[in-house]
C-alpha cells in the first residue's frame, strides 16, 4: 500500500542524529545522516560580484582572489576534515579545495595542466559539494 | 524505543516539497573518505572498513557494508599539496577509481608520468547497497 508521511523534521529515536535506512538490495543498511550531501552550490566565478546560482547550506560566497573562493555554510560542519570537491567547465584547469574550518571552505581553480603555467583562473561554472559531519 | 517506519513518500507538514523515499535513499552517499595517501591515514570516512597501501599512488579500500554490484559511481579528487595555496596542485594530476567491486575499490593517483601519493584524497560513492 502506498503511503505518505508528512513531516518537517526527521530525528532518530535512540540517537537524534542517526537514522538507519535499509539498502536497495534489502540486506544491508546505511546511515541516512552520514550519507547526505551537507552542502552544494553552483556559481559563476567570473562575475564581477559572485553569488550562488543555486545552493544548499551555503550562506555566502566570498571572492578571495582570482580563481579563489570561500563558501560559508549556514549550518557548520563538525570539523575541518570533511571531504569536498570542486568542478568547473574548463578541462585545462585543475582544482583544489581546503576547508578553512567547520564554517567555511576555500576553493581554488588554477590553470596548470598540459604544460601550462600554473596561474589562478576564474571558474565560469564552479560547482562544489561537501560531505562529512555537521556540527 | 527503536522503531521502523515504512513509507513511500515524504513531504513537509504543509504537503509541500514531496519526495519519494526511493529518491532519498538512492541519492544518499553510500561511502565517503578523505585520506592521506602518503601515510594511509584517514582524516574522516563513512562506511570504509579498511585502508591498505597497495603501491605508490595506489590505495585499496574495503566497504563496511558492501554495494550490490561493481557498477556504482564515484568521484575522484587528489591533491599532492598538504597546505592550501601551495603550487603543487597546479601540476598535472589525474587518476581514477580502479578495480571497483561490490566490496571495495582501489584509489589510483597519477601525475601525468608516474603514479604518485597525494596528501589530500577524496572520493564519494553513490549506488545501491547490497
Amino acid at each position: 500500500m502506498a503511503s505518505q508521511l508528512k513531516v518537517d523534521t526527521l530525528t532518530g529515536v535512540t540517537t537524534a542524529g542517526s537514522i538507519v535506512v535499509t539498502g536497495e538490495g534489502n540486506s544491508t543498511t546505511t546511515n541516512l545522516q552520514q550519507g547526505l550531501c551537507k552542502a552544494w552550490c553552483y556559481f559563476d566565478g567570473t562575475a564581477g560580484t559572485i553569488s550562488f546560482s543555486d545552493s544548499f547550506n551555503g550562506s555566502s560566497l566570498t571572492d578571495v582572489a582570482t580563481g579563489q573562493y570561500d563558501i560559508s555554510f549556514s549550518s557548520s560542519m563538525a570539523n575541518s576534515t570533511y571531504p569536498c570537491n570542486m568542478s568547473d567547465a574548463d578541462r585545462n584547469d585543475n582544482r583544489a579545495t581546503f576547508p578553512n574550518d567547520g564554517a567555511s571552505c576555500r576553493m581554488y581553480n588554477r590553470m596548470g595542466i598540459d604544460g601550462q603555467a600554473a596561474n589562478d583562473n576564474d571558474a565560469s561554472q564552479a560547482q562544489f559539494t561537501a560531505h562529512g559531519d555537521l556540527a | 524505543m527503536a522503531s521502523i517506519l515504512r513509507v513511500n513518500t515524504l513531504t513537509d507538514a504543509s504537503s509541500n516539497n514531496s519526495v519519494a523515499t526511493s529518491v532519498v535513499f538512492n541519492g544518499t552517499t553510500k561511502a565517503w573518505v578523505h585520506f592521506d595517501q602518503t601515510d594511509q591515514s584517514m582524516y574522516d570516512n563513512y562506511n570504509i572498513g579498511s585502508i591498505t597501501d597497495k603501491a605508490v599512488g595506489e590505495t585499496t579500500f574495503t566497504f563496511t557494508s558492501n554495494m550490490s554490484a561493481a557498477n556504482w559511481s564515484a568521484s575522484f579528487y587528489a591533491n599532492t599539496s598538504g597546505s592550501s595555496g601551495d603550487s603543487q596542485f597546479g601540476a598535472s594530476m589525474s587518476g581514477n577509481i580502479g578495480l571497483r567491486t561490490a566490496t571495495g575499490f582501489i584509489f589510483e593517483g597519477y601525475n601525468g608520468s608516474s603514479m604518485i601519493d597525494s596528501k589530500h584524497c577524496d572520493t564519494q560513492v553513490f549506488g545501491d547497497l547490497a
